[in-house]
């Protein structure tokens, strides 16, 4: 039996490709060159099949088996034993579930029974015969109770592994979902992220747009009350804190030069803006100029707004000066 | 015996079905071919296996099945090339007059282990060591790995095959341990075979069968795309 077992042992590690080179051409020699012997190995391999298809390997051959075969032609063996067991288990389910079907070892069995019954009918006469006959009976029936209790405990058996089986490919069906489903929600969550951050940048590109870009502010003035002040007369500009620019728009009554220029200026006469080149927009009202000076150019107080004619020959001549106060709130 | 090769009962060399995908191992140029079987040689191949031709038939197609279990344990993914290639070989050994004096399998195996070598060898063919060719991963096809698809086919295949056999095949392979040693022996004994007897006939069947649903799978696979 050890012999055997050692045989087996060797034909395993041969199939899962575990035997040195020189025990794998002894081994072949053995079972390959001997066509009664290569049943055996045969017979190895469809056991090692059958139990990997049945989940009947410990977790250390079944590392094993997959290992060798896998990742190896032989994994159609591997495929069609898997089928080959559910359909043999499916069939045995069937059986047992319908016994009147249960074959003909049964019917023979009967059959067989029956002819015994039958040469009890007519036995020969003798009180030797009718103790052997009673010890028969009794031998009988101790044996077909004990063969209905063995195929009881059988099928019991049967049963319990039927149902491990089934427990074993729900739980690994159910691990696979569950990772199915981890997978999914981890697509999900990085494809929420991804989907959040295009959103943000969405935003923010739109942000410009979108966000109250302070408008501003407008300031108009006639050429006339650039004259006539003579910059004595203070009038006044209120620019909100987050003006970025005040917009400067002058009518002009006449349109002579070819281009204008506005400066802005302190009280003591420092030039803190200029902007030349100007040239006016015909609008119905008359002939305007529209300059934009930057609302952080602009002093809190007076400031001196100086306008000028450009002269084709590109000299300023003044057009005339106002007082700007400032308040900012 | 002629019926048997013309029914296709028996796969003379060169009628093979090239099951494993050929893009790893290519056979062309890898082997020396020297020259077609010819049918005097592969008769005389036959009667070297048993004078009776139907045995001569189940021989043949036995030492087949043995080469082809020797390439595959040795990785090779066109087992089915290089067994018939070996029995060519073989065949022609024999219609030259060359004494076998050990029996014929054991004298095919060492055909096969230079068939295999030649492989190995051939500038053709990515060069590994044997001992590599196991680890070597298929490239897998889709339907290799569908587990419907071979229930399918399984259930198809099982149509075709005698009552009989359908009722031994799935008797043979029930319960476990014990049990199943126990109802193969009953099963044995119910059908007046020994038990190695009741081996051969299973495992003749499970092969029939897995060719069979080998090639459904494969052949419904195709249809599918």
């Amino acid at each position: 039996m050890e012999l055997i077992n050692g045989q087996e042992d060797l034909i395993k590690r041969y199939l899962l490709g575990e035997l040195s080179a020189a025990e794998q051409t002894a081994l072949e020699d053995e079972y390959f060159g001997d066509e009664s012997k290569y049943d055996r190995l045969c017979k190895a391999e469809d056991e090692l099949l059958d139990r990997y298809a049945r989940d009947y390997l410990s977790e250390a051959d079944r590392e094993r088996f997959e290992r060798s075969y896998l990742k190896n032609p032989r994994r159609r063996h591997v495929m069609f034993a898997r089928a080959l067991a559910q359909i043999v288990d499916e069939n045995m389910a069937a059986r047992r579930a319908a016994p009147q079907t249960a074959g003909r070892e049964r019917i023979e069995r009967h059959g067989a029974r029956l002819s015994w019954l039958s040469s009890l009918a007519h036995p020969p006469h003798g009180p030797r015969f009718a103790l052997s006959i009673a010890a028969a009976l009794l031998i009988g029936l101790g044996g077909a109770w004990l063969v209905i209790e063995t195929s009881r405990l059988r099928a019991q058996l049967a049963e319990a592994l039927r149902e491990g089986e089934t427990q074993r490919r729900l739980a690994r069906t159910q691990a696979q979902r569950v990772g199915d489903l981890e997978a999914q929600y981890r697509r999900l969550a990085e494809e929420r992220e991804r989907l959040q951050a295009q959103l943000e940048a969405v935003k923010e590109k739109a942000s410009p747009t979108s966000r109250a870009t302070p408008a501003p502010v407008l300031f108009a003035l006639s050429i006339r009350a650039l004259r006539d002040s003579g910059g004595q007369e203070a009038r006044e500009l209120i620019i909100p804190r987050d003006a970025e620019e005040a917009r400067l728009r002058i009518n002009l009554a006449d349109h002579v030069f070819p281009s204008y220029q506005v400066m802005l200026l302190t009280t003591d006469g420092k030039e803190v803006f200029v902007r030349k080149g100007l040239r006016p927009q015909a609008t119905r009202k008359g002939d305007v100029l529209i300059v934009s000076i930057p609302a952080r150019k602009f002093a809190s107080g007076d400031n001196v707004l100086a306008f000028g004619g450009i002269s084709a020959a590109g000299e300023v001549e003044t057009l005339g000066k106002a007082i700007v106060k400032v308040r900012r709130r | 015996m002629a019926i048997a090769i013309l029914l296709g009962r028996v796969r003379a060399p060169g009628r093979v079905e090239v099951i494993w995908p050929m893009s790893v191992y290519s056979m062309e140029g890898a082997l020396g071919k020297e020259r077609e079987l010819t049918p005097k040689a592969f008769t005389h191949l036959l009667a070297k296996l048993d004078p009776d031709p139907e045995m001569a038939g189940e021989k043949y197609e036995k030492l087949r099945r043995v080469l082809i279990k020797f390439f595959e344990c040795r990785g090779s993914f066109i087992s089915d090339e290089l067994a018939d290639e070996t029995l060519n070989r073989l065949a022609r050994k024999i219609d030259e007059g060359e004494e076998i004096e050990k029996n014929v399998f054991a004298f095919s195996l060492g055909i096969a282990r230079f068939v295999l070598l030649e492989t190995l060898k051939s500038p053709d063919n990515r060069r590994v060591e044997i001992k590599e060719m196991a680890t070597i991963a298929a490239v897998s096809e889709p339907w290799e790995e569908d587990d419907d698809l071979w229930m399918v086919c399984l259930r198809e295949c099982m149509r075709g095959v005698s009552e009989e056999n359908r009722e031994l095949i799935i008797e043979y392979y029930q319960d476990e341990g014990r049990a199943r040693i126990d109802e193969r022996k009953m099963l044995a004994a119910r059908l007046g075979i020994s038990l190695n007897a009741l081996f051969s006939r299973a495992r003749r069947t499970r092969d029939k069968l897995e060719e069979c649903v080998t090639r459904c799978a494969k052949r419904k696979s195709k249809r599918a795309s």
